[in-house]
């Protein structure tokens, strides 16, 4: 990833974290990530547009749980939050893709979101997430934000 | 500025921490609210907006079964868009879909993540002159 799309990135998702969700965070280099963390919430979201590709978002349980409950003004053990917390990381990456594709062509062109979809994080994956150049990771409150954007290219015509 | 009326407001949105989310706006914003009705989908919206009356609809643009935009189209092709003002909320804020938005005549464009600021303002704008 080119470093000034890795900076839109980091950036947007850190200024949405801040504001939105009162959470300050703080790049995390690559050799800074330990092994595995444990449960983690895996959640995808394609594109297409000028470009196309993919938002992956893995934040754990407890992150999530943290996002929802200061987004909406609940407590961290509302029985809405708990029973939303896919959702939450779903609406959080909607929320940061749809901003970050905002910043790219100075936001002229539109794009087409993708439904995110969530799954648990498998962590037999975890080698390759911390070798993958096309991430930002962020820690606030001692938990994880890891963001991924791939992108694949311009459409075909 | 007239004083603010009691609304019939519907928020169709597929998440439901979303739709959470413009609940809690209008309430630190102070907007009072006659009835709040939540669709995941356009399509339950459209069905809802046949039978209801509702002063303001704020809808996403991406939306599985169907989208904002054809819900908005849907909206005019069967004569209920003139008594609804219609605001969008997205976090897709590129020029062009502005532009797309504004020819089907949507009252008013949000970005996501948005503040009760800015959902007072825009109440204000549609209902009291302000």
């Amino acid at each position: 990833m080119q470093p000034k799309v890795q900076e839109v990135l980091s950036d947007t998702f850190s200024s949405i974290l801040r504001e939105f969700a009162y959470i300050l965070t703080e790049r995390v280099p690559d050799q800074e990530l330990g092994s595995a963390p444990g449960e983690m919430v895996d959640v995808r979201m394609t594109f297409r547009g000028p470009l196309q590709g993919e938002f992956r978002l893995l934040v754990s349980p407890d992150a999530c749980r943290e996002v929802a409950a200061n987004f909406l003004g609940f407590d961290e053990e509302d029985d809405f939050v708990n029973a939303h917390l896919e959702d939450g990381a779903k609406e959080l990456i909607n929320i940061v893709g749809g901003n970050v594709l905002g910043n790219f062509d100075n936001g002229s062109e539109p794009y087409v979101i993708g439904i995110p979809s969530a799954r648990r994080f498998d962590p037999g994956e975890w080698e390759a997430i911390r070798g993958s150049r096309e991430k930002v990771v962020l820690r606030g409150d001692e938990r994880l934000f890891i963001l991924f954007l791939s992108i694949s290219g311009r459409p075909e015509a | 500025m007239n004083k603010r009326p009691a609304l019939n407001v519907m928020v169709a949105d597929d998440s439901a921490t979303s739709r959470t989310y413009v609940r809690k706006n209008l309430m630190v914003a102070e907007i009072v609210v006659k009835d709040f009705v939540e669709a995941a989908n356009g399509q339950l919206a459209l069905e809802l907006l046949r039978e209801q009356p509702i002063d303001v609809l704020f809808v996403d643009i991406h939306m599985p079964v169907m989208n904002g935009i054809e819900l908005i189209r849907q909206l005019e092709i069967e004569g209920i868009k003139p008594r609804v003002k219609i605001v969008v909320i997205s976090s897709d804020h590129t020029l062009k879909r502005q532009d797309e938005l504004k020819d089907l005549g949507v009252t008013r464009y949000v970005k996501k993540p948005f503040t009760p600021e800015q959902f007072s303002k825009l109440i204000d704008e549609m209902f009291c002159g302000g």
